[in-house]
């Protein structure tokens, strides 16, 4: 049987309420119904009784301690929001903004430098 | 634009109701009609002037007419009894379905005019079942939802909904629930427990045929009594047309007198020429009825709902090591828990101190199971707004009592959204571009959307193309509430049910049919699991039957050809889905097969002739049994043998439903097909026991044989047993039966008395333990003890129930706990136990000898 903590990501460190509100995003989130039930299962696996959430816990594979990790939300919320009616003036955010720490001032709104070519001289 | 909500319905025995969650997600709203009653009956009866059938309160109100309206359908749910409406022949899901479209028909305009929406759909439904229900009830009731053209998104456990209601009520987010629901004609008790709000059932009790018709049916065969002393004549026999109107009027008038004895003390009983007699003269009934004389009337069947409570929180312990001690809430569900015994009886066995809940909470017992019902309904179908091709659903509630919100949803359409904006009066306040597109509908989140201030928004949601034009908008009522305002309305992730009984596959083994355990209750659904069994014949089908608990759900039969190789896989896939569905499928030989339960033909209904044939039955296997066999035969039987003769008088449906039980106990005590006593199945129990102990390999010489003597006798009494048992030679069989339950008990005995590898102390410390527990279970089998229900009878046994209780107290308990045991030389201490250990065998054969106390011998 699979460790729920090592199939979810979740830390296994987590408390009965944190682990609930986790896998509660994750249910609101599932893009089926086998993943909204396969979720729901381990919820279950993981809450009912003490001693079965820690076996699991004890069980689950080491990971980066939670500090040098950043969770999914973070790097959402680094995202810079992009004004609809705007989007078509601006440049679609890179990957490489938002983990250099999002937009720093204007410099993101100036256009990536374009790529013209080989340079012909060399 | 039509904005749709789906419903919550409570589908009762008596009465059924129905509430919707506003758009908001703040306010529940249940439909009232227009003399702001809030039950709608479970009855339908037919028009004959105008020819239709009728529902609610408007068949309620013919039950004094012909043709007499249908009541309590619900009883006989997941059969295929049909009942006559006028000229009408329905199934009990059809007659459901009646109810349901009735209400949903009375309350959508009702509702409509309380939200102030004119176009608003409620064609989706929430329906709940009681939590004890079979897998053919449940099927019954999801098809009745169907027949009323619902849309049926889930179906909620009765005492869960009530859960839910509460908890959204009183703000709370974190608890464990006992539910105690005792409804007109099922009793439920569920374990459920909220983690911030998410729900997950962990035990679930009851008794599908005990409700408040139960106390009602006492009351009139009291009343029945009553009048056949002052000389009416009045043996009534429910299967004539005439005795059971007669028996219904008692009912009714049963009914109001309880009803009036849940606020008096004394109610006196007038009634008028209520009805004719068997001989023709009026009937007049008037009496004094003390609210003590009711009680004692019921007190039994308050008893079993205790004991029920305590099954729960036992399987609950199982699940989840939950104990008494971890209940914070208990609830109190279901019109008949407005009667004070019922009340003080949940108060004294459960709230002074044995669980961690104060007072059970008891408001809107009527209604907490629609209003339950509708939050989850508003979990499950969320709200959408739909116009010609294109809905929008929002799968979020749009209440919160926090400063943010998340929004989170989906579109269906024919045309491309580029875009998601949120605006409110000020202007945009979120925003969403690429959108996540699945295969036919594009999800979307808007996450951290700012709720300022309190009270009411009106966000407007715009889905735009890729000019910023918007293709689909809708405006959200969302609302902010008071911090203190939490409202748990569960998610995604809640774990709303849970399968109340263990379903099973009859298997067969060494040509013996036997139960293989496929999914055991307690399970959280959906669930699924697949099986490989292999033919085990060549008689050309393979016959998959299914079982829940001891009652047939399903059987599959499917026919191969017979040159099939013996052992040829036979795959099952079995899946319980969240609104309780079971479907199998699989794959013999090549052939692939499907099946989902319904509800087993109709069965042959017991006559009187029958049921006294099943209690010789009973008697004859009671005289064939000794020791801890017989007990707990007798354990089981009691109450149904009770019941059964109670029931004959009064009522026909639960009567066939206590036979078709007492049927399985003794199928199980006596094989059927081979009619020896006890069954096989009882032999390989205690030849189980027998091995876990001799073959533990403590190196203990146990009744001082060593492990290869044991291995040879208990070959050797096994191999007897099977030639007996195939040789359907009784004689033969009893004698190895004997030997192998007195090798046990003597086993058990040593167990715990003269155990070699324990030191003298703690042999003492396992003996006043084993005598707390006989204590124990004593006070049990007297408390479950079901008195007779002949007046002179009972008061024997009454009589000999104090005295015995008397002397369980004084001759074994207090000399217990008035001994140091601690302080006593363990060879003054073991003679001592001893003694009171032969006190409590006389006692527990004084309370063996109740059920015939008074009868002659030869």
């Amino acid at each position: 049987m699979s460790n729920p903590f090592d199939e979810l990501g979740v830390d296994p460190r987590m408390s009965v309420k944190e682990l609930t509100e986790v896998m509660k995003r994750m249910a609101e989130r599932a893009a089926s119904d086998e993943e909204r039930e396969r979720i729901q299962s381990f919820w279950r696996m993981l809450t009912l009784r003490e001693r079965d959430r820690l076996r699991w816990a004890f069980l689950a594979h080491p990971r980066p301690p939670a500090a040098e990790a950043t969770s999914v939300d973070a790097l959402r919320e680094a995202v810079p929001t992009v004004p609809v009616r705007a989007k078509f003036d601006a440049p679609v955010p890179t990957v490489r903004d938002c983990l250099d720490g999002g937009h720093q001032g204007d410099n993101f709104l100036s256009p990536a430098p374009r790529w013209d070519g080989w340079d012909q001289t060399d | 634009m039509i904005l749709k909500r789906a419903v919550g319905i409570d589908l009762g025995t008596t009465n059924s109701a129905l509430a919707v969650m506003s758009p908001g997600g703040h306010k529940l709203v249940l439909f009232e009609d227009s003399f702001k009653r809030k039950t709608f009956p479970s009855v339908v009866g037919w028009h004959p002037e105008e020819g239709h059938f009728v529902s609610g309160w408007e068949a309620w109100n013919r039950r004094a007419l012909d043709p007499k309206p249908v009541m309590s359908i619900k009883r006989r749910m997941g059969t295929q009894r049909a009942v006559e409406i006028g000229p009408n022949e329905l199934k009990p899901d059809e007659v459901s379905g009646q109810i349901l479209s009735a209400l949903q028909a009375a309350a959508e305009p009702a509702l409509k005019a309380e939200l102030g929406i004119d176009e608003l759909e409620m064609t989706d439904a929430v329906i709940t079942v009681p939590a004890y229900f079979d897998a053919p009830q449940i099927e019954a009731t999801k098809r009745a939802g169907e027949m009323a053209g619902l849309n049926v998104l889930s179906l909620v456990q009765e005492p869960t909904a009530a859960a839910m209601y509460h908890a959204w009520n009183r703000s709370i987010g974190d608890g464990t629930f006992l539910v105690y629901d005792l409804g007109g004609g099922t009793f439920d008790v569920s374990i459920i427990r909220s983690v911030t709000g998410e729900y997950q059932v962990l035990g679930i009790d009851g008794d599908n045929f005990l409700g408040g018709d139960d106390f009602d049916r006492r009351l009139a065969e009291h009343f029945r009594q009553h009048l056949v002393e002052q000389g009416y004549a009045l043996d009534l026999d429910l299967n004539d047309s005439d005795d059971a109107v007669r028996f219904y009027l008692l009912t009714n008038l049963a009914r109001e007198t309880k009803e009036a004895l849940s606020s008096a003390d004394v109610h006196y009983v007038a009634r008028r020429d209520m009805f004719e007699d068997q001989d023709g003269n009026l009937v007049t009934l008037e009496m004094d009825l003390s609210r003590e004389t009711f009680e004692g009337l019921i007190q039994d069947l308050v008893d079993q709902t205790i004991e029920c409570c305590k099954a729960a929180i036992s399987h609950a312990n199982e699940a989840a090591d939950i104990t008494m001690a971890d209940i914070d809430y208990v609830l109190l569900v279901g019109g008949s828990t407005r009667v004070p015994l019922v009340r003080n009886a949940v108060q004294d066995q459960l709230c002074s101190g044995q669980t961690g809940a104060g007072e059970p909470i008891g408001d809107a017992p009527d209604t907490a199971v629609a209003l339950g019902a509708a939050i989850q309904a508003a979990n499950r179908g969320g709200l959408t707004w739909s116009e010609e091709d294109a809905s929008l659903t929002v799968t979020t509630s749009l209440y919160t009592n926090d400063d943010s919100l998340t929004i989170l949803g989906k579109y269906t359409g024919v045309e491309d959204v580029e875009s998601i904006v949120l605006l409110d009066d000020t202007g945009e306040i979120a925003s969403l571009s690429r959108p996540q597109a699945g295969d036919d509908s594009m999800r979307f989140e808007l996450d951290g959307i700012e709720v300022s201030t309190r009270g009411d928004h009106a966000f407007d949601l715009e889905l735009c193309d890729e000019e910023g034009d918007p293709l689909f908008s809708v405006t959200l009522p969302v609302r902010r509430g008071r911090d203190d305002e939490y409202r748990p309305t569960g998610s995604a992730l809640s774990n709303p049910s849970v399968l109340a009984k263990d379903i099973y596959l009859q298997v067969t083994a060494d040509g013996r049919a036997d139960r293989q355990l496929l999914v055991p209750r307690g399970s959280g659904l959906p669930c699924s699991d697949t099986f490989r069994f292999r033919t085990a014949d060549s008689s050309g089908a393979v016959i998959l039957r299914l079982f829940q608990n001891r009652f047939p759900i399903r059987t599959i039969h499917l026919a191969i050809p017979e040159d099939t190789e013996l052992g040829t896989p036979v795959d099952l896939n079995l899946k319980v889905d969240e609104t309780m569905t079971i479907v199998a499928d699989g794959e013999v030989a090549g052939q692939r097969f499907w099946a989902q339960i319904e509800a087993p033909p109709p069965a042959e209904e017991r006559d009187w002739a029958s049921i006294e044939k099943l209690l010789q039955d009973v008697e004859e296997v009671q005289r064939a049994l000794w020791g801890y066999e017989a007990r707990r035969f007798r354990q089981d039987t009691d109450l149904l043998v009770a019941g059964i003769r109670e029931t004959a008088r009064t009522d026909p449906d639960k009567l066939q439903a206590l036979v078709i039980r007492l049927e399985d106990i003794v199928d199980e005590f006596r094989n059927r097909e081979t009619a020896l006593t006890p069954a096989w199945s009882r032999f390989e129990v205690l030849l189980d026991a027998i091995k876990r102990i001799v073959f533990r390999g403590d190196g203990g010489r146990q009744l001082g044989l060593s492990t290869a003597e044991w291995r040879d006798r208990l070959g050797s009494i096994e191999e007897v047993g099977r030639t007996a048992y195939a040789d359907h030679n009784q004689e033969v069989w009893s004698q190895t039966f004997n030997q192998v339950q007195a090798i046990w008990e003597s086993l058990a005995q040593d167990e715990f008395r003269f155990s070699s590898n324990t030191n003298p102390g703690e042999q003492v410390a396992r003996m006043e333990g084993r005598l707390r527990e006989l204590i124990d279970e004593l006070r049990s089998e007297i408390g479950g003890f079901a008195r007779s229900l002949n007046p002179e009878t009972r008061v024997l046994q009454d009589k000999e129930i104090a005295s015995i209780e008397a002397e369980l107290a004084a001759k074994i308990e207090d000399v217990l706990d008035g001994m140091d045991l601690d302080e006593m030389p363990p060879n003054h201490a073991k003679p001592a136990l001893d003694r009171l250990f032969e006190n409590a065998s006389l006692l527990r054969r004084r309370l063996e000898r109740l059920p015939n106390i008074g009868v002659v011998s030869k």
